[in-house]
């Protein structure tokens, strides 16, 4: 089973409007897709805290998940491990590219995307497009979420973008980060 | 910077469309996923038509409103012309249909 869930920080659906992504686009109208709420967690690190709950990096491999890239400190955590103050998203994207490529099938790859909230332009979100399509035509299941929007204001949008092989929790409502975990883990049973 | 739309509850609804010549009510959802692009397709647009009043409606919070209206997918746009529903959008659309369909109406 070739499985991996990719969290990009700070891709809000709104950026799918403005820049017009043409593989997320496709996705959007063609797999499961939600929306994620979360008005608490609006930090790499806090959102991922909350979204590992009990979870500790050395218990993700017993439950056959790779972390990779996760921003819970600086450098961050798995492999790459990546200093966000000296890295570009393209350097970002071409590195946990590298390492998605060096993995698959050996469990569920648990990435995390961290420049784009940063970068924000179109260009940058084409990249991910870009890499984005490469990744999901490698894999047999996948979620691809974001904890929470783009900046608005002096704060950050509080919905996030859900698309997946999984179908969301519940239909009528947004996904929430503490549900995000079962979702992950069950990308490897499918 | 993005124009933030009126947030309508049901008992704003009805004056909100009546005192208007021409106004557009985007009828989402939180959970809808194609709501959020369409809204911000709209947020857009605004400015394009100062004579044009835009409203949102949580079909979420005011279920009753979408009943009123008929609104039975998300998201759906509705479009009135003093205080009748001429035209009505459901999906996203592509900015230059939504501008089309709202010149057309502005320039009548």
């Amino acid at each position: 089973m070739k499985a991996a869930a990719v969290g990009i920080m700070g891709l809000g659906y709104e950026h799918l409007a403005d820049c017009q992504p043409k593989f997320l686009n496709n996705l959007l109208n063609s797999v499961p897709r939600g929306v994620i709420e979360n008005s608490d967690h609006q930090t790499p690190k806090s959102a991922w805290l909350t979204v590992l709950g009990n979870m500790r990096i050395g218990d993700m491999q017993k439950q056959s998940l790779i972390p990779s890239n996760i921003p819970l400190a600086n450098p961050t955590i798995g492999y790459p491990s990546l200093d966000v103050e000296k890295t570009t998203l393209k350097g970002e994207l071409e590195a946990v590219s590298d390492e998605f490529k060096r993995m698959l099938g050996r469990g569920t790859i648990v990435m995390s995307i961290n420049l784009y909230e940063i970068d924000g332009s179109c260009t940058g979100l084409n990249l991910i497009d870009k890499y984005l399509e490469e990744m999901h035509s490698a894999l047999d299941s996948f979620l691809f979420f974001s904890p929470y929007g783009g900046q608005q204001g002096t704060g950050k949008g509080k919905y996030g973008i859900y698309m997946s092989t999984l179908q969301r929790p519940y239909e009528d409502q947004t996904i929430k980060l503490e549900q995000l975990m079962p979702l992950i883990l069950n990308l490897g049973h499918f | 910077m993005q124009v933030e739309m009126e947030c309508l509850s049901e008992d704003q609804v009805r004056e909100f469309i009546e005192n208007s010549e021409i106004a557009v009510i985007d009828f989402w959802a939180p959970w809808c996923a194609p709501c959020h692009v369409l809204h911000r397709i709209v947020q857009g647009i605004i400015p394009m038509f100062p004579e044009v009043k835009f409203g949102r409606v949580d079909t979420q919070k005011n279920p009753e409103v979408a009943d009123q209206f008929s609104v039975y997918g998300l998201p759906t746009l509705i479009v009135f012309s003093h205080g009748e529903p001429v035209d009505r959008i459901v999906g996203v659309v592509p900015r230059e249909l939504l501008l089309s369909k709202l010149r057309s109406l502005v320039d009548d």
